[in-house]
């Protein structure tokens, strides 16, 4: 019995320490939150939404994304790629900053980090179709 | 003794496997040449200023093949559809039930697919005015389980090329490429 209480009481423990709460899940770091704002937020010195939207798919299917969902009225477009692994994308097209059109973008990939350079590699395409 | 080296067998070539997933770097969300071939295989121009007439017509395509509307939005010319099907082998199922008999567990194998299609259209105001569609595949493949197995971007030239003679055919204009 008390061969194995020792490696039961080192697992429980083990158990309390590395789970978050879900209260952390919910609200995270907010130091990290700020970071990720600014890696997210990328300004375009567009005027149209509508274009800047359509941009936006162009780009994420030129990137082997499938579209999830859109809402032109929202700014919201959704997408999904496939290539062995995963990645979720949402994008926010926001034209509150007269003169200039705000893009957030966030990724999500199932039990995987995204690398933050995924940002800038992801505006770098954008802002070549926003171009065109 | 069998029963446990097929067990260690079962785990060393799980952690290898793991080791081996695919996982999302930077570099895939950069455009490369290849891009652009893509591009091209995916587009077709449709000599028509008429944006709503042609995604009636896709979507109209769309379900012909089987495919459900998930998601349109007219304003973007957008049209999702999916269609789930089935991925069974029994080429597959018969080494897997094997494999499962000789190491005591449960067999393995592909099940179900979920085929996904994801089409846009773009008007151009050129000389004549026209209004090209993009076409891009992706499937998800199931195992007999429920879990995902196979994430891919599918797209072969003949699958464009067939999809875009039926558009043809439903829009009554020739397609042309970019």
């Amino acid at each position: 019995m008390m061969r194995w209480f020792a490696p039961l009481a080192s697992l429980a423990l083990l158990a309390a320490c590395t789970q978050l709460s879900p209260r952390d899940i919910v609200f995270e770091d907010a130091a990290r939150q700020q970071q990720l704002r600014n890696l997210q937020t990328h300004s375009f010195a567009v005027t149209d939404r509508i274009k800047t939207m359509r941009a936006v798919i162009v780009t994420l299917q030129d990137l082997d994304f499938v579209i999830d969902q859109a809402d032109s009225r929202l700014g919201f477009i959704s997408a999904t790629k496939l290539n062995g692994y995963r990645l979720n994308i949402s994008v926010l097209v926001d034209d509150a900053s007269p003169g200039q059109m705000l893009v957030r973008a966030s990724f999500s990939a199932v039990l995987q980090n995204v690398q933050d350079a995924s940002y800038q590699e992801f505006f770098a395409s954008l802002q070549k179709n926003i171009v065109q | 003794m069998e029963r446990r080296v097929a067990i260690i067998a079962c785990m060393m070539g799980l952690i290898a496997q793991a080791a081996c997933v695919p996982k999302p770097t930077p570099e895939d969300l950069r455009l490369t040449p290849e891009t652009q071939v893509n591009r091209q295989l995916q587009t077709r121009v449709f000599e028509t200023s008429d944006e709503a007439k042609v995604l009636a017509a896709s979507s109209a395509v769309l379900q012909d093949l089987g495919f459900l509307i998930d998601e349109s939005e007219q304003q973007l010319g957008l049209l999702v559809g999916s269609k789930m099907r089935s991925a069974i082998n029994p080429a597959e199922v018969t080494v897997m039930y094997i494999l499962a008999i000789m190491a005591r567990s449960d067999p393995v194998y592909s099940e179900r697919q979920l085929m996904r299609i994801c089409l846009v259209t773009t008007p151009s105001m050129g000389e004549p005015p026209s209004t090209s569609v993009r076409v891009t595949f992706q499937r998800i493949v199931y195992s007999n389980q429920g879990l995902g197995i196979k994430f891919e971007t599918l797209g072969t030239p003949e699958i464009y090329e067939e999809f875009f003679a039926r558009l043809s055919k439903s829009l009554f204009l020739e397609g042309k490429e970019l």
